[in-house]
């Protein structure tokens, strides 16, 4: 098994898949943290809210919540790749059963999200720094157990989407159709359902959409941390629909906890997953 | 459990996609310490049935066991069997050495094993290119280096030579042939014969998913009769002879006759008789690969019209060309007929046979007998040039099999 997981890593690094899917997550994290940050912190909204705001986290949740369908995509890509330059053949050809080279897989992709995980949260913190300390004004930046409490469940969410995109490029073992359809479903499809479902007796459906599931491991952190923030004493007065307003953007939904949007997202990526390792035990490769 | 034979089996194979059946009641064994040809012509189930064997492909019926076990219960599958399917499957952006790494990782052996086999097939001063700039020939190359890597005792290549240039085709031959009298075992498969015909032992004969032939190549060629070809003064005179004999006779296009049943001193003997002067005498061997077309034809339907269109250029000259239309068509077994029947070699044809009616026209293979059947250069060494008669161009093809390889163990074959 070290063996299968030395030869991904080496089929892995060689090539510029890894790294330029990497390339735009860090200045997106750097520049959306950094100008969450400051927005904040400018001196309109001081004066309106009489104190500077932490927007910096919610603006590290929009972030995250983007930056994982790379992720998904670096996910997605590696097993269809093989199928693409043909060198499924070899590998199955050098490996019995076809299960261990798929937990290969999975294990250097985990990692290589993991990897995608910190860069995000580490050019978010940084973000978070520069917006922080350049603007006028003191506080409204949030601490920095908060921002790593954020920046580890975004590493959680970027792996959860790795998973989902690998085991779901494993199915349909297509790259281009892989591709398009994690993007579309991401920013279109679940986005849409959600809309659809809200005002229906099934709205509580729509938090359990991948996509939502998703966005709700660092949303429900980040949402309810801002407004225990700002409103401080006040916070068990503040309206729900506050929340909801919020959640709306950032992501996540009112009363539901980021470990619970963690479990539903994470069971999507195990359905994914061991459907996979079914359905290539008996794959023809033509 | 392995049983270490080192044997390939393939018993009742039987392969449809949908409506299509690819492979049917195939039954071979491929045995160790020769090269097994595995012939046929495109679309016949060739690469369905070494996929099928190497466990990619999942047999409808029936089942093929590589040393001993289904493939997918080999524990260490690239260190029994090696396979050349598809000279693509390279990452473009890896290197030749970072390709061959990510297997030699895959199947825990050194990495120095990646540079050896490089060297094997010529390829060290391309180890450190990209996949990307390599060459067909190249890439042939390169497959064949990832299915040494585990050094196998069985190697499968699916039409290695394939964009191959002659001196790779050679070195080719004489690689297989070497590595098979290690005592492993060879399957290679082509849709020519002929590209075949010095480096394999056995042939395992393939047409519309059925085998047609299973044996020995030397079987094979002892099925076709040798025949005399002759010019001489007054054809008539000699026919009208013949006939008493016994003897078949057969006029070709080029004014020379084919004799059956009688050898060259025969013919000379039979000549005197008959008063006639003998202007060119030659004996010819069976043909081989006009046997294959035999054993194989009619696979497609499209095959009814056998002629290229009129005015297609001739390179025996156009003056020919009307004699070589009364000549082509005759065919023996009309195309499109049923398959042959499988198994026992088929009974030699008393004439010689047709040419395949779906040679692409742009072929223009003139007659076999024709003594300006050359094409290619000769260095070629029958891979892809029609194959001609004249033993001298054979003579100087061996030469330069063994030039290009001394590990030749079998040397040129008698033929």
């Amino acid at each position: 098994m070290t063996g299968l997981i030395r030869a991904e890593i080496r089929k892995m690094l060689p090539t510029n898949l890894w790294w330029a899917l990497l390339l735009p997550v860090a200045p997106w994290s750097l520049l959306v943290a950094w100008y969450g940050t400051a927005i904040g912190r400018v001196d309109m909204i001081q004066e309106i809210t009489g104190q500077a705001l932490p927007t910096g986290l919610l603006a590290m949740s929009l972030a995250t919540n983007y930056s994982t369908i790379f992720a998904a995509l670096l996910g997605a890509l590696v097993m269809t790749r093989e199928s693409w330059h043909r060198t499924v053949t070899t590998t199955f050809l050098t490996a019995n059963p076809r299960s261990s080279v798929l937990s290969a897989k999975l294990v250097v992709c985990l990692a290589l999200a993991v990897v995608y995980g910190v860069v995000n949260a580490v050019f978010g913190f940084l973000g978070g720094f520069l917006g922080g300390t350049l603007g006028s004004g003191s506080g409204g930046v949030g601490g920095l157990d908060q921002w790593l409490l954020i920046g580890g469940a975004g590493v959680l969410a970027t792996v959860l989407w790795a998973l989902v995109g690998f085991g779901f490029g494993a199915l349909v073992n297509n790259s281009v159709a892989a591709v398009l359809v994690l993007v579309f479903y991401k920013f279109m499809v679940d986005v849409l359902a959600s809309v659809v479902l809200a005002g229906t007796e099934l709205s509580w459906l729509s938090s359990y959409l991948p996509g939502a599931a998703s966005n709700g491991i660092v949303g429900n952190l980040a949402v309810p941390m801002f407004i225990s923030e700002v409103a401080g004493a006040r916070e068990p007065i503040v309206p729900a629909q506050a929340f909801q307003q919020l959640h709306a953007i950032f992501g996540g939904s009112y009363g539901f906890s980021w470990w619970g949007s963690a479990l539903v997202f994470a069971g999507y990526a195990a359905l994914l997953c061991g459907g996979a390792t079914l359905l290539i035990r008996d794959r023809e490769i033509h | 459990m392995h049983d270490g034979s080192g044997r390939i089996l393939v018993q009742q194979l039987h392969k449809s996609f949908g409506p299509l059946t690819a492979v049917q009641n195939l039954d071979f064994t491929v045995e160790p310490g020769s090269v097994t040809g595995f012939l046929g012509p495109n679309g016949s189930g060739k690469t369905t049935t070494l996929r099928m064997i190497l466990g990619l492909l999942k047999p409808t019926s029936g089942a093929a066991y590589v040393d001993g076990v289904p493939f997918a219960r080999l524990h260490h599958p690239a260190r029994t069997v090696g396979a050349v399917l598809d000279s693509q499957s390279f990452h473009p952006g890896h290197t030749a050495r970072n390709h061959l790494r990510c297997y030699t990782a895959a199947t825990g052996l050194p990495d120095e094993q990646a540079d050896r086999v490089l060297e094997l097939v010529g390829l060290s001063s391309a180890a450190g290119r990209k996949t990307r700039g390599f060459s067909l020939g190249m890439r042939q190359r390169l497959a064949l280096a990832t299915a040494l890597l585990g050094d196998p005792r069985i190697l499968i290549l699916d039409e290695p030579a394939n964009g191959m240039d002659p001196e790779g085709i050679a070195w080719l031959r004489g690689f297989l042939k070497a590595y098979a009298a290690t005592g492993r075992t060879v399957l290679v498969s082509s849709h020519l014969l002929r590209e075949m015909e010095h480096t394999v032992d056995h042939v395992v004969i393939v047409s519309r998913g059925q085998s047609v032939y299973n044996g020995s190549l030397e079987q094979l060629r002892a099925t076709q009769h040798s025949r005399v070809l002759v010019r001489v003064s007054d054809p008539v005179a000699l026919t009208s002879m013949l006939r008493g004999t016994g003897a078949g006779a057969e006029y070709l296009h080029d004014g020379r006759l084919a004799v059956t049943g009688v050898d060259a001193r025969g013919m000379a003997d039979l000549a005197l008789r008959a008063g006639v002067a003998i202007q060119e005498l030659q004996e010819s061997s069976g043909d081989l690969e006009q046997l294959f077309f035999q054993l194989t034809e009619g696979q497609f339907t499209g095959s009814d019209q056998p002629f290229g269109p009129p005015g297609v250029t001739n390179p025996d000259g156009s003056a020919q060309q009307p004699q070589q239309w009364r000549h082509r068509p005759t065919p023996q077994q009309p195309p499109g007929r049923q398959a042959p029947p499988p198994q026992p070699p088929p009974q030699p044809p008393a004439r010689p046979p047709a040419p395949s009616p779906w040679a692409p026209h742009g072929a223009e293979q003139p007659p076999p007998d024709s003594p300006a059947a050359t094409s290619g250069p000769p260095g070629l060494g029958g891979g892809y040039g029609s194959r001609p008669e004249r033993p001298e161009q054979h003579g100087g093809q061996r030469e330069h099999e063994q030039s290009c390889d001394g590990d030749d163990t079998h040397g040129g074959e008698a033929r």
